[in-house]
């Protein structure tokens, strides 16, 4: 077809028709519909064979835009893309737009399709059914759309879909989709660098994260000055000999000195002594206040008992007297 | 210009297709549709059968046309917009919309990505694109593999190749014996 050579010669010149193309897509589309009115679709023979009229009456009747978009996309479908000319032409929508339009060219090209992939001579319905799949499949979508969601991915889900299978590779390797993707980046990061959220070189300077000349060289200093005071302080102090004398340190923790402990061991050792002359207390004085203390219980019973000292001594012995029957009422309130 | 309108829309890819009455705001979503409109603003094309041809089930364009009916009230872009990829955004799915596609198949998905592809419905097909979009980002290829359906046809060999080639990318992912 003639219009699929200009087709492949330049893509930019497909802008330039869309503008009139319109216009002739209109015409053609009055045609089709006032056809379509006249003849309506009735069963599978007749349609396909509408297919078959329209398709030779547009090339009669439609000058190079129309056959144009459609054979571009009827050729480019089962083939994988890989210039970038092929995806400018089908991105833009109204490129293709008006193309798909006319349906009478559409089903034409569906019924094309179908030949292709079956093989058969003639288009039939036969073959249109025979081509489709029992399940429609991410790879049975047009490659514009695969672009289009590809578009959309960062580099490592290219990758990643790149490893699946030679169509979805062929795709995502495209340059195309990776100049845009480029291209996007550039458009997004200036906005992103010079966007309000982003702190200022004072605030942050502010906020210690970014540090000037001066600060740094005040913070050297103040680190030096630090190390001078503490190294004069640590030979100020004073020996461990001296603190053994004053008590503070054991006698155990000298290099020499004693006990034939480890001064590691020191605090654990003390620790065990401690604890060991508490063990003794404890026994010490739970023998004897078990003796002490039970003899005077005792004697303090005894005596109460005997003087009928305190009160519950003597409520008990009253209520005692009233069981037995020994205490009248009228000494009940003297009882009390 | 009255907008209650309805327009007759019918499937021609295969014979016997639905006939969709879609009001003419919803069917305006599509701009192919609305291209179609404002060149011929006739009573005439008000009881046509506008015949449209795309590959897809009756059901699928179904879901469209509720979709399109659904957001009718909503603005539709511009005919001339043709959709400047230099400023991508991400679309954040409104409620409605959301449970519009968590109740669909990935074949009714696929579907609709070819029905508002051939209807130029722009707002749709983004949402159909950005649902595929995360159902693959992120993913290892062979989870990619096993989301979409794909069998790989690569061969050992090509697949070792391949491997070689992005070494660096396979920090972390399980080593071959995918293809055997």
């Amino acid at each position: 077809m003639q219009a699929e050579q200009q087709e492949n010669q330049r893509p930019p010149k497909n802008n330039e028709m869309d503008s009139e193309g319109t216009d002739l897509d209109s015409a053609v589309a009055v045609q089709l519909i006032v056809r379509s009115k006249r003849h309506p679709i009735s069963g599978p023979g007749s349609a396909a064979l509408e297919s078959w009229v329209s398709v030779s009456s547009s090339d009669t009747l439609t000058p190079s835009p129309e056959g144009t978009a459609c054979s571009s996309s009827q050729h480019t479908q089962p083939y994988v893309a890989t210039t970038e000319g092929w995806r400018e032409d089908t991105s833009a929508p109204t490129s293709t737009a008006p193309g798909v339009f006319t349906p009478g060219l559409c089903s034409s090209m569906a019924a094309t399709r179908s030949q292709m992939l079956t093989q058969d001579g003639e288009p039939s319905v036969a073959g249109m059914v025979r081509q489709r799949k029992p399940q429609t499949q991410l790879l049975d979508l047009p490659n514009e759309v695969l672009f289009y969601i590809l578009g959309f991915l960062e580099v490592c889900d290219l990758l990643a879909t790149s490893r699946t299978s030679h169509h979805l590779r062929t795709l995502s390797l495209t340059p195309y989709i990776h100049k845009t993707r480029l291209r996007r980046t550039r458009a997004l990061l200036p906005p992103l660098l010079t966007s309000p959220s982003r702190p200022s070189r004072p605030d942050l300077v502010r906020r210690c994260i970014v540090l000037t000349h001066t600060a740094f060289a005040s913070r050297k200093l103040a680190h030096n000055l630090a190390s001078i005071r503490l190294a004069r302080q640590l030979a100020a102090r004073p020996s461990a000999e001296t603190l053994v004398e004053r008590c503070v340190l054991p006698r155990e923790c000298l290099p020499g000195g004693g006990g034939g402990v480890a001064s590691a061991l020191v605090a654990r050792k003390r620790a065990v002594e401690k604890e060991r002359v508490k063990d003794r207390l404890r026994g010490w004085v739970g023998s004897v206040w078990k003796g002490e203390v039970g003899r005077r219980e005792e004697g303090v019973r005894l005596r109460e008992e005997r003087a009928g000292v305190g009160r519950v001594w003597r409520l008990r012995r009253f209520w005692e007297g009233v069981g037995r029957g020994e205490v009248t009422t009228a000494g009940e309130g003297g009882g009390i | 210009m009255a907008t209650n309108q309805s327009l007759k829309l019918q499937n021609t890819f295969r014979p016997n297709g639905r006939v969709f009455e879609v009001e003419r705001s919803a069917a305006e979503h599509s701009a192919v549709v609305r291209m179609l409109l404002e060149d011929f603003d006739e009573p005439d094309l008000l009881v046509t059968i506008i015949p449209i041809s795309i590959d897809t089930s009756d059901d699928t364009l179904a879901k469209v046309f509720e979709w399109a009916t659904h957001h009718k009230n909503m603005p539709k872009p511009a005919l001339d917009d043709d959709g400047d990829r230099d400023e991508v955004v991400t679309i954040q799915l409104a409620s409605w919309d959301d449970e519009f596609f968590s109740d669909i198949d990935s074949e009714t998905l696929y579907g609709i990505l070819i029905a508002t592809n051939y209807l130029d419905i722009k707002p749709l097909y983004d949402m159909a694109v950005q649902v595929v979009v995360n159902m693959v980002r992120g993913k290892s290829t062979k989870q990619i593999r096993e989301i979409l359906g794909i069998t790989s046809d690569f061969t050992a060999e090509e697949e070792a190749a391949i491997r070689k080639e992005t070494a660096w990318a396979y920090d972390g992912e399980e080593v071959p014996n995918e293809t055997s």
